[in-house]
Parts: C-alpha cells; structure tokens; sequence
C-alpha cells in the first residue's frame, strides 16, 4: 500500500510544491539583510588574463579593508572570466549573473567590445554598470546611457592634455602611429587634436595592425625629420615597438610620445633602458607621492608580494566606488537612481579626487610622466600635472560630440 | 635607395625566423604526415625555458642550447607517448595536437605568469650598427647568420650524410625503407625531436624581437602554416624559400600600402593555395 502512495506522479507534485515554498515565503523587505551582489566580469584568460588578475586582486584589497561590508549590508562578490574579445562571452555571463545570481551591480569588463554589449544589457535590466577598464569614449558620449559610471578612464580623455603640452614642450611636426583599430585611433587621435588646435602639425600616420609581430617595416617608413612621434600600442605591442624603436636607432634621435601603456610598469622593466625618455600620460603612477596613494601601496604589496599595477587601482577604485554609494544609500541598491548616487561622489582615490560628469566619465587628474632610472630602476617618473580633465577637455560636450569621432578621423590628420 | 636596403634586411631577418620556425613543422609533415598544431607551443617552451636560463646563467647561448632541449624533450613526449598511439588518424591528429596547445600555453601562463615579456640580447649584440648612413640592429644580422648557417647545415645533412638519405628514403617510401631495413619509428621519434628542437631555437632566436607572451604559439602557428602553404609541405627547400617570400611580401606590402597590412601575408597564401595547391616546392602527395 505504501508504494502506491507515492507514484511518480504524486512524488513529482510534492517535488514542485516543496520549490514553490522558498518562493511563496520570501518576505518583501528582507533585503537589508541580503548581501549586496557585484557581478565582476573580467579577463582570467587569453591575452588579456594579466589585466584580469590585476583588476581581481585590487577590488579584493579594498573589499577585504572594509571587511566586505558597507551601508550596513554585506558585500558579496561574484567573479567571473570573460576570456578576452569574446563578446558573446561576456553577455552569456552577463545573462547568468542577472538570472541565476541576481546581481545587483555589473562591474569589470576589460576589452571595449564587450562593454558595448554589456552596456546595451545593463540598460534593458536596468542595472547599475560600473567599467573598471574598457575606455572607448563612446561608452559615455555618443552611446552614453544612464546606467554606466567609469572609475577608470576614457580613451582620449588624457589624450587631450598630452597634445596641448607636447606642443608647450616645443615640438611642432608629428607622427602619429598607433595599433589599427577603435581604441588606437582614440588615444593617438585625442592627442592630435589638442596639438594641432595649438598649431602643431601632423606630417604622417602610421597604423600598424594589432599584434604587428615585427615592427621593422613601419620603423623604415617614419619621416626622420619630425620632431616628435606620438603613438599608442598596449601589451606585448608596446613592449617590441619600444624595443624596436630603439634598435633601430630611433631612441633619442625622434622623441616617443603616447599614452601610459607604452611602458605599463610591468613591461617598463623589461623594456630597461629602451625606453629611456619616453613621455606618457596616464590617470594614475606608481611614483605618485601622496598619502593615498602610498597606503594603498604598501597595503597592496604587503598582500600580494608585487607592487600594484594600473589595473590594481582601477580594481580598488571601483570597490571603493560601489562601497562609497551604498554608504550614501544605506545600502539601497536602485538602478538608475543608484547610479546617480554613485556619479555624484567625490572619490579620493589613490590616483586623487575623482569626480563625474553626467555621462560617467571619470573626472580626473592627468600625469604627464618621463621614464628616467631611479634608484637603479626604470620608472615612470610625474613631471607635470593637469588637475581635474573631463573627456571634453576645453570643449563642451555638445560642441565636442559634434566634432568628428576619432575613428572617422583616422587618415585626415596629415593634410 | 637607403629605404630598399633596410627593407630588404629586414624581409631577409624575418624570413631567417620564418625559416627556422617552420623548417620542423615541414620536416615532420614531410616524413610522418602528421600536421603538428601543437608546433607554436615549442615556440613557446623554448623561449620561456631560454627566458629562464639566461635569467640564471647570464648566458644567451646556453639559453638557445636549453630552448632547443627543452622544445626537443616536449617533442619526444608528445610523439613517443601520445601521437604514436594514432598513427595514421590524421583527425585524431590535429585535435590532440590543438588540444596539447592549449594545454602547454595554460602551463605556461602558471609557470611564467601572463605579462608579456622578451629575451635579452646577447652582449655584444645589443644596439644598431652603422652600415654607411645606414642603421640596422645588430642583433638582426645575427639572425640572418644563424638563419643561413643552420639551412646550410640542414641542406648538407639531408643530401650528403647518411642520415639524411635515411631520411629521405622515409619520405619517398616508407615501406620500401622498413624493408630495406631501416628502423622506421626510430627514425620518426628523431625527426620529431630535431623537428621540435629547431622551432625551440626560433623561439629563442625570435624572444628578443618578437617577445614572449600567452598567444605567441597560436600566432607562429599561424604564420608557419602561411609559408608551408607557399613553400610546399614537406620540403625542406618550399621551408626556405616559402620563407623568403612570405617575409618579403610581408614586408615591403607593409611598407609600401601599409593600409593593406592584414592582407600581405594571407593573399599570397590564398592565390597559391588556388593555383598550386602543393605549394612551390611541395611535393605531389
């Protein structure tokens, strides 16, 4: 008789009822003792994985100094690889966090492309995205939407200052030569703008293909008679073209101009003496020498045996960023209105105050640097500093936005 | 003129590298058919172990020596032990070769870490020289030595030793070369070791211009693969040639349209690949 009881079809029933119940018993305003969920979308693998582990480790830092706790509620965070370039990747994930995990905040994403898909996704959930490294500038200008805030950068937004003081500087004809595509053409373009609107002029462009293995053949190409050459690569491209650049007897003859990448403080050492005198900009240094900026080293060091990267402070700042909001809320975690929150702090990072304009884009000091040796080791040390730059630099962001996207730009610098 | 000569040095440097790195994979292909995906990690393992050893020793040379070794030791473990056991299933081939790619890069990555990173240069051979008003690294030429020498020595070795008529014998015949007596899978683990060996010296030789980094192996691959299309499969004088005119396309394409980058080095593979399938110098299959 026993068996009959319980037929597969009773048994099924009595499975569906006992998953209803967790449902049906869920109290409405349990939430303030939930803990808050960031899903963090980053590169763990492919060519984009030592970026990844960067980002991971400084969030991790901050998360851990505040104990994983803030605006009274717990902090939970959910990492997850994205692999790097694979946009379809990072929506699944994206889709899997929102779904399964109920994130209450997106944050991460390394490569531009998915940050454009996952932008598009975070506005039809309405979900709170926070960038902590993709730096098109179209991510909050021409494809801004309310739901984006960017601890990190855009792409031309230190650009901007570099041109203006590379003309300041003295040098009047350029070169421009940056990896062919979006971001390249972004970063070396936000640079000739500010130094040709000054007077400078761009005598060449040069674009070699992402990952050019040998940069010889374009090395041959640049006109010897410019003053300057002002460029973008990234990675394992920055690191041969700096080394080339010098093998071909171009270092110190030709002044290398561009934006921080170039000698990124991991490849700079294996860069050595190649680099010698490059000029960089970048939003935040190692050798920045302010009271934030050393606790946040010596914490990060002491944890993770090596000294922070860029990337770890991109990392730390968008902890720092989310925990900062929800302190303001109490712990209130509302879409859109959440955002605004975080859009309307003043952060004080380890780079130093950062604002945000009403795009998200970060407001923020610019470090114009110069590779020297200090105390026996090749460092980018800061020269120069222009406070507070906004992606618009002089313009306003309606008169800017009008102006013809650097993409569109590539090829009619040199006229 | 200054222009065509640096140019030219630097088609023929590249095409020293190009030579090195798919002379093995020709090699292999020719006498054991077997299409070696895995080819790009022997890159990689020669120059992450040649990154170490001059990291300890202080020494190039002993690094191009362990490189080489190394390469050659991942060689004889991924014929000996793994591709022996599917002998002849080109299929199971190709994805257990892709598979040991992926496998070896991941490795990599924990052994070495992600960050890209390059050898450093012999002593000596640092900076540029000054040929007459013309600059040119010194360690270029270097290349372009070794480059020559070993074809040279690849090219004595097959034609007037008897290993090399061994080896020939194999690739011609390989049944007729086991019943003339000739211990045929001896001979296959040999070639795969020389064949690996000499990519681990191209990692090295390449480490101080090209780099190292996760991703390397799967973009010499690629590159191999375009000059033994061009060349033809199999045959050590389709490697050099292949190798000479896949690096001169490449690049004075660069130089000269440099808007048409992506597609120097991949068009010549596709018109050859539809006019003369075996390549220049393959042999009919």
């Amino acid at each position: 008789m026993k068996t009959k009881l319980f037929t597969l079809p009773t048994r099924l029933m009595c499975l569906m009822v006992l998953m209803c119940i967790p449902l049906l018993c869920a109290p409405q305003g349990v939430q303030a003792e939930e803990p808050v969920k960031i899903g963090y979308t980053i590169s763990l693998s492919g060519v984009y994985t030592a970026l990844g582990v960067d980002l991971r480790d400084g969030l991790n830092l901050y998360m851990e100094e505040i104990g994983h706790k803030a605006g009274g509620r717990d902090i939970k965070v959910i990492v997850e690889d994205i692999g790097s370039n694979q946009v379809s990747r990072a929506l699944d994930t994206g889709r899997k966090l929102v779904e399964k995990d109920k994130v209450d905040v997106l944050a991460g994403v390394v490569g531009t492309g998915s940050a454009y898909a996952l932008a598009e996704f975070v506005a039809k959930h309405k979900l709170p995205f926070v960038i902590s490294n993709a730096g098109a500038d179209d991510l909050t200008q021409r494809k801004s939407n309310p739901y984006i805030v960017r601890p990190a950068f855009v792409n031309s937004g230190g650009s901007h200052p570099l041109g203006e003081w590379l003309y300041d500087k003295g040098y009047r004809k350029a070169v421009l030569m940056g990896a062919d595509y979006a971001a390249g053409y972004e970063h070396v373009g936000g640079i000739a703008r500010t130094f040709k609107e000054k007077g400078g002029k761009v005598v060449q462009e040069i674009w070699p293909p992402l990952g050019t293995t040998d940069y010889a053949p374009y090395l041959a190409k640049i006109d010897r008679n410019a003053d300057v050459v002002m460029v973008f690569f990234a990675g394992a491209d920055a690191l041969r073209f700096v080394k080339q650049y010098a093998d071909y007897g171009l270092k110190g003859k030709i002044p290398l101009a561009g934006k921080g990448y170039l000698v990124d403080d991991k490849i700079l050492e294996k860069q050595g003496s190649a680099a010698e005198g490059v000029l960089t900009e970048s939003h935040w240094c190692l050798l920045l020498d302010t009271p934030d900026n050393n606790k946040f080293k010596e914490a990060y060091t002491k944890k993770y045996g090596h000294p922070p990267t860029l990337y770890s402070e991109q990392g730390y700042l968008t902890a720092k960023l989310i925990a900062d909001a929800l302190n303001k809320t109490g712990g209130k975690v509302d879409g859109a209105e959440f955002v605004e929150t975080m859009r309307s702090l003043d952060l004080k990072a380890p780079r130093g105050t950062v604002k945000f304009d009403k795009f998200g884009a970060p407001i923020q000091n610019s470090y114009i640097r110069e590779v020297q040796k200090v105390e026996g080791a090749w460092q980018s040390v800061p020269i120069k500093t222009y406070p507070m730059v906004n992606q618009f630099w002089v313009w306003g962001p309606e008169e800017y936005m009008k102006m013809p996207a650097y993409s569109d730009m590539k090829g009619k610098w040199a006229e | 003129m200054e222009f065509w000569i640096i140019q030219s040095l630097n088609a023929l440097s590249f095409a020293m590298l190009l030579f090195l790195l798919c002379a093995g994979l020709s090699l292999i292909f020719g006498l054991m058919n077997i299409l070696n995906l895995a080819h790009g990690s022997c890159y990689l393992v020669g120059a992450y172990t040649a990154l170490s050893v001059i990291a300890w020793s202080d020494n190039f040379f002993l690094g191009l020596v362990s490189g080489s070794v190394a390469a050659g030791a991942v060689g004889f473990v991924l014929q000996r032990f793994l591709l022996q056991r599917i002998y002849g299933r080109r299929l199971l081939q190709v994805l257990l070769t892709f598979g040991c790619m992926f496998i070896l890069g991941d490795l990599a990555i924990i052994i070495w870490g992600a960050d890209p990173t390059t050898l450093r240069k012999p002593e000596g051979l640092t900076g540029a020289v000054d040929l007459g008003g013309i600059i040119f690294p010194k360690y270029r030429l270097f290349v372009i030595a070794v480059g020559i020498t070993i074809g040279i020595a690849l090219w004595l070795f097959q034609e007037k030793t008897k290993w090399g008529a061994i080896l020939r014998a194999g690739v011609d015949d390989e049944q007729m070369a086991r019943a003339v007596g000739i211990n045929v899978p001896a001979l296959f683990t040999v070639v795969f070791i020389l064949g690996t060996a000499l990519t681990g010296l191209s990692g090295v030789l390449g480490g101080p211009f090209v780099g190292v980094y996760p991703g390397v192996d799967l973009e010499v691959l690629l590159l191999a693969v375009v000059v033994i299309i061009v060349g033809g499969l199999g045959s050590m004088k389709g490697a050099f040639f292949g190798s000479l005119i896949v690096a001169s396309l490449d690049n004075f394409g660069k130089a000269l349209f440099p808007e048409l980058a992506m597609f120097t080095i991949f068009a010549p593979m596709a018109i050859i690949l539809a006019v003369k399938p075996t390549g220049l110098w393959g042999r009919v299959l």
